[in-house]
């Protein structure tokens, strides 16, 4: 299941800071697309608008066709909004499988439930698969605070996962992993992708695994969309590499 | 629960059965601090229901423990049988608790806690004022009509119907703790902006945990009044709300029997020392700096203290463990 996304003319700002300047950008439903950009370009800021942390100055977002720019958070998370942040956030004093549980209970609006102790068997199993998926089962009863940056980041794309996501928004999925974990994440994103059809946006700062994974690409600069196209022919724009590649450089 | 932890469990119940047992034996002057404890238990576990799993720092929640204290005092006077003016002292708190929560659920932090304690503080003013509650003198001789299967007139009646109460409440508490809501309570605990991208509509769940701490203390404040029979504006008093925050403290917050073994150390530390020196509340604040400075997971981390302390070297950084 896929949700397309559609930003009309979206602006935001920071008192008279402009962080996005009239972006409009089309995410068709069951890619995956990547939002590149140089540090400062804009990107985290554009997910927080895609999945309602922050209002918009001026413009419209747009969830498989609807009109989503006053709706809040938790509701677009219904509608199928699954997000990973920058710096993951997991629950750190729970463990591993209660994190994915609260996750599953929560897609299946089932954690206002205060009058039954057991959590129902069918949560449990699916719970139990999203563990297997993320390969995290054999951390099940560890505290969430010990794992690893990369651990924690697979962690909670389970958890986004688990909510039965139908727009997944990595904010940096590889950031701060090592190059075999980047290596085995970008590969677990691909086969999610394939499995469920999800559509996929995400930003990162791995040029490997922007092109190994991204169908479209998006370029920001300075808040504003320079190109949106296939990654071979963004590649080639000259453009592109003044304002990307060349600031890449500086802090690769 | 751990393993091995259904036997800690037995061992417990069996202690608190011959407990309860043997205290009638004692003098009603032991009954009266026993029912006092048991009291105090269920009022410190519903504030840490907010405090320790919810993260909710209400400095107000005397004012639902006096609610329910008066509701009963009140209804008393017309002769309701027990269980249903506790059954009303549960509803009016848990009332008064919704719309302190939706009023509050706003405001976080310290700013929360002020504003829980401003909302007490108005309570007990009121109440202070007001003829039909007794105004200062309060209402005494509160007293359930002598009838029915068990007559509280007579002590030890009361002192098991008191004990009942408690269990079944503490057995309720526990399982809200350990129900999928009880987990979003903790998950919000440890981050709310996560758990509100999990779909978790974090206002409703703060407003919930208020409710039902709220109706806990107001069943707490109830059984207080027929155990004392005299209900006045100081159980409203904000010093009535810190009291059980001490308490979880001292026990051990984040954790479910932490802050029922507060309660029973506190509460028994203030009458033995209340009977030995006019001073008590000196000693007491000793014991409490002695906590925080040195127990700072309360009683429930001192096995684990102690088996690190044995250990030597091999402190291993062990996170406050979360019960369920």
């Amino acid at each position: 299941m896929s949700l397309a996304l559609r930003l009309e003319g979206v602006t935001k700002r920071y008192g008279a800071h402009v962080v996005l300047d009239d972006v409009t950008l089309d995410v068709e439903p069951g890619t995956l697309h990547a939002i590149i950009g140089p540090n400062g370009a804009g990107k985290s800021t554009l997910f927080g608008v895609v999945s309602g942390e922050h209002t918009v100055a001026r413009g419209r977002v747009l969830l498989g066709g609807r009109d989503v720019t006053r709706v809040p958070a938790a509701t677009r998370v219904g509608m199928g909004v699954a997000r990973a942040f920058q710096v993951a956030r997991v629950f750190p004093d729970l463990t591993v499988a209660d994190n994915v549980l609260v996750a599953v209970l929560a897609s299946h609006r089932l954690t206002q439930v205060f009058w039954r102790r057991r959590v129902p068997e069918r949560t449990e199993r699916e719970a139990r698969r999203a563990l297997e998926r993320m390969q995290l089962t054999a951390l099940a009863d560890r505290p969430a605070r010990s794992l690893s940056q990369g651990d924690r980041k697979r962690l909670e794309i389970g958890m986004a996962l688990a909510l039965d996501a139908r727009l997944l928004l990595l904010d940096e999925p590889t950031a701060g992993m090592s190059p075999e974990e980047t290596a085995a994440t970008t590969r677990l994103i691909r086969e999610v992708w394939r499995e469920t059809g999800v559509t996929v946006l995400l930003t990162e700062h791995d040029m490997q695994v922007v092109f190994d994974l991204a169908q479209r690409l998006t370029v920001l600069h300075r808040g504003r969309v320079l190109c949106t196209d296939v990654p071979e022919r963004v590649r080639e724009r000259p453009d592109v590499a003044e304002v990307y590649l060349g600031v890449s450089a500086q802090h690769a | 629960m751990r393993a091995g932890g259904r036997w800690w469990a037995v061992a417990l119940a069996v202690a608190v059965v011959a407990w309860a047992v043997a205290v009638p034996r004692l003098g009603l002057g032991q009954l009266a601090l026993w029912e006092d404890v048991a009291i105090q238990v269920l009022f410190a576990t519903s504030v840490n229901l907010l405090l320790g799993y919810a993260n909710i720092p209400s400095f107000g929640q005397a004012a639902f423990y006096g609610a329910g204290a008066y509701t009963v005092a009140l209804l008393a006077q017309s002769a309701w049988p027990p269980l249903a003016a506790l059954a009303a002292a549960v509803a009016v708190a848990a009332a008064l608790a919704f719309v302190t929560g939706l009023i509050t659920s706003r405001v976080t932090g310290l700013a929360f806690s002020m504003v829980t304690l401003a909302i007490g503080q108005v309570l007990y003013t009121f109440v202070l004022q007001s003829n039909a509650a007794g105004g200062e003198g309060g209402i005494s001789g509160v007293a359930p009509p002598a009838r029915g299967l068990f007559d509280l007139t007579q002590p030890v009646h009361l002192w098991w119907f008191i004990l009942l109460c408690v269990a079944v409440a503490m057995l309720a508490l526990w399982w809200v703790v350990s129900s999928p809501f009880g987990r979003a309570l903790t998950a919000i605990r440890e981050d709310p902006k996560r758990a509100a991208f999990l779909g978790i509509a974090v206002r409703r769940y703060r407003v919930m945990a208020f409710t039902i701490a709220g109706g806990a203390a107001g069943l707490a404040g109830g059984l207080y009044a027929y155990s004392t029979t005299i209900v006045a504006p100081a159980v409203l008093n904000w010093t009535q709300s810190a009291s059980p925050i001490m308490m979880a403290l001292v026990g051990g917050m984040h954790t479910f029997l932490g802050p029922a073994l507060g309660a029973v150390l506190i509460t028994w530390l203030l009458y033995v020392l209340g009977q030995a020196t006019r001073a008590y509340l000196l000693y007491v604040g000793v014991v409490l700096l002695a906590f925080v400075l040195l127990v700072p997971r309360g009683i429930v981390s001192i096995p684990d203290l102690l088996r690190r302390l044995a250990g030597g070297r091999r402190a291993t950084g062990a996170a406050p463990e979360v019960t369920p």
